[in-house]
C-alpha cells in the first residue's frame, strides 16, 4: 500500500527528502524573484548574461495573463510541502507525489525551454536555473524511488 | 510391458504423462510472466508517470492554445512613462542641454531595443530630465532591407513613429514599439500590429491612418536611412555625443560617464535600473 510509511534509505548521508527540499527551495527563490519583478511591471536582470529581458517581455512569458513564474512558485511550494511532509512522516505516497509533480513540471519546462531557444531566441538564465533544479528534483525522486524499499515487499513500520 | 521412463522417484511415466507435465509447467511460466507484466503496469510509479505525462502534456497544450498565434494578439506596455514637457518631436530634453546624444536606431534592431528599454530610461531620469543631455532620434532603418518584401517593417515602424511625432507622441510610440519588438522581419511590425501599437500609444487613429497612407513619412525614413549609410553608419544603435562617435560600451555607467564628460561635469555614474517615471 503506497499510503504506508517506509523508512527512507539515506542519500549522501541524509534523508533524501532534505535534498529534494533544498532543491525545492532553490526553485522557490528563483521563481519568487521572477514573479515579484514581473508582477510589479519590471523585467528581471541577468547581469552579464542577456536574454531575461527578451523572455520576460515576450508574449510567451504569461499564460492567461499570469506570469509563468507564478506557476513555478506554486509548483515549488507544493513540492517543498511534499518533501517536508515525506521527511517528517516517511509516507511512501508523498515521495511518489513529488516524483509525479516534478515530472509534470519537467515536461512543461521542456516546452518553455523550446520556446526560449527556438521561438523567443533568447535564454533567460533564471528560467534555466529553475529548469535545472526541477530536472534534478525529478531525477533524484526517481532515483530515490528505485533505491527505496517497496511497502509491499519490505517490512513496514506501521500502517497509516 | 512398460514403455515409459523411470522418474527420479523410481516411478514409470508414459510419454503422454511427461508431455502433459511439461505443458503444465510451460503454462505455469506463462501465467507467472503475465502476472509479472500486470504487476509492472499496476506499479504506482508507472501509473503516476503516465498520469504526470498526461498532465504535463495538457499543461503544454493549454499554454500552446492560449498563447498568441501571431504577434498581433497581445501587446506589452512600456515600463516607463515619457517625462512630461521635455519632448519635442523626435527630441527629448531641453535645447539648452550641453550634450546632444544623437541615436541612430532601427525599431527592429535588438540592440536598439536593449538601448531603448534598459539604458535610456535611467539616462533620461538622471541626465536628460535634469538638463545635462538631450536625446535626438534618427532613423537608420535598414534591417527591413535585408528581406525583399513589399512591407519593410523597419521603414514602416519608423514612419509610424514619425506620424506619432506629428501628433506630439513620438517618444510614447518609440517606447511602445520597442516594448513590442518581436524579432527582425518576423511580422512584429506588420500593418495590423503596427496599427494596434499606434492605438496603444494613444494616437488619433484617423490622423495616423491618413499619415501612413500618404507615404511621405516612409520616404523620409528611407531618405534618412540612406543618409546614415552614406555617412558610414553600418550598425545600430550608433550613438554620437555632440557629434562625436561614442565607442564605449552601451551601458548606463559607461554611456552616462561619457555624457557627463562631454558636458564637462564629471560626476558619479548613473545607477543601473532606475526607470524614468
Amino acid at each position: 500500500m503506497i499510503t504506508r510509511r517506509v523508512p527512507a534509505r539515506p542519500l549522501l548521508g541524509v534523508h533524501p527528502a532534505l535534498i529534494l527540499a533544498a532543491l525545492d527551495l532553490v526553485g522557490l527563490v528563483v521563481a519568487s524573484y521572477l514573479s515579484i519583478v514581473e508582477i510589479n511591471g519590471g523585467v528581471p536582470t541577468c547581469g552579464p548574461f542577456h536574454g531575461c529581458e527578451e523572455v520576460a517581455l515576450s508574449e510567451y512569458a504569461r499564460i492567461g495573463g499570469v506570469p509563468v513564474a507564478v506557476f513555478g512558485v506554486l509548483l515549488s511550494l507544493v513540492l517543498l510541502s511534499l518533501a517536508l511532509a515525506w521527511w517528517r512522516t516517511n509516507i511512501y505516497a508523498l515521495l511518489l507525489a513529488h516524483y509525479a509533480l516534478s515530472l509534470v513540471g519537467v515536461i512543461f519546462d521542456g516546452y518553455f525551454l523550446y520556446l526560449q531557444v527556438f521561438v523567443i531566441k533568447a535564454v533567460c538564465v533564471w528560467c534555466v536555473t529553475y529548469e535545472i533544479s526541477l530536472l534534478l528534483r525529478f531525477a533524484i525522486a526517481a532515483l530515490v524511488y528505485y533505491r527505496q524499499p517497496r511497502p509491499d515487499t519490505e517490512s513496514l513500520d506501521q500502517d497509516v | 510391458m512398460t514403455t515409459g521412463r523411470k522418474t527420479e522417484a523410481g516411478e514409470y511415466v508414459t510419454r503422454r504423462e511427461r508431455r502433459a507435465t511439461e505443458r503444465a509447467a510451460r503454462s505455469g511460466h506463462r501465467s507467472e510472466s503475465r502476472a509479472a507484466k500486470r504487476a509492472i503496469w499496476r506499479s504506482p510509479m508507472v501509473v503516476l508517470s503516465v498520469v504526470a505525462i498526461l498532465l504535463g502534456g495538457a499543461a503544454v497544450a493549454y499554454a500552446f492554445a492560449t498563447q498568441p498565434r501571431t504577434p498581433t494578439d497581445l501587446l506589452i506596455a512600456p515600463l516607463a512613462a515619457v517625462p512630461a514637457g521635455i519632448a519635442d518631436g523626435r527630441t527629448l530634453g531641453t535645447a539648452a542641454a550641453p550634450v546632444t546624444v544623437d541615436i541612430w536606431s532601427d525599431f527592429q534592431c535588438p540592440g536598439c531595443r536593449q538601448l531603448a528599454t534598459r539604458i535610456e530610461p535611467p539616462i533620461v531620469t538622471q541626465l536628460v530630465v535634469p538638463g545635462f543631455a538631450r536625446l535626438v532620434y534618427h532613423d537608420a532603418a535598414f534591417q527591413g532591407r535585408k528581406v525583399n518584401t513589399s512591407w519593410d517593417e523597419s521603414e514602416q515602424a519608423a514612419a509610424a513613429a514619425r506620424c506619432a511625432a506629428d501628433q506630439g507622441r513620438f517618444w510614447e510610440m518609440h517606447d511602445w514599439l520597442f516594448a513590442n519588438w518581436n524579432g527582425e522581419n518576423e511580422g512584429g511590425f506588420r500593418p495590423e500590429r503596427l496599427r494596434l501599437i499606434a492605438d496603444s500609444a494613444e494616437l488619433d487613429m484617423g490622423v495616423y491612418d491618413q499619415c501612413m497612407a500618404a507615404g511621405d513619412k516612409q520616404t523620409a525614413a528611407g531618405a534618412e536611412t540612406d543618409a546614415a549609410v552614406a555617412s558610414g553608419i553600418q550598425s545600430t544603435p550608433t550613438i554620437l555625443l555632440n557629434g562625436v562617435l561614442y565607442r564605449g560600451a552601451v551601458t548606463v555607467k559607461d554611456l552616462g560617464n561619457a555624457i557627463m564628460a562631454a558636458a564637462g561635469t564629471p560626476s558619479p555614474a548613473p545607477a543601473e535600473g532606475r526607470v524614468r517615471q
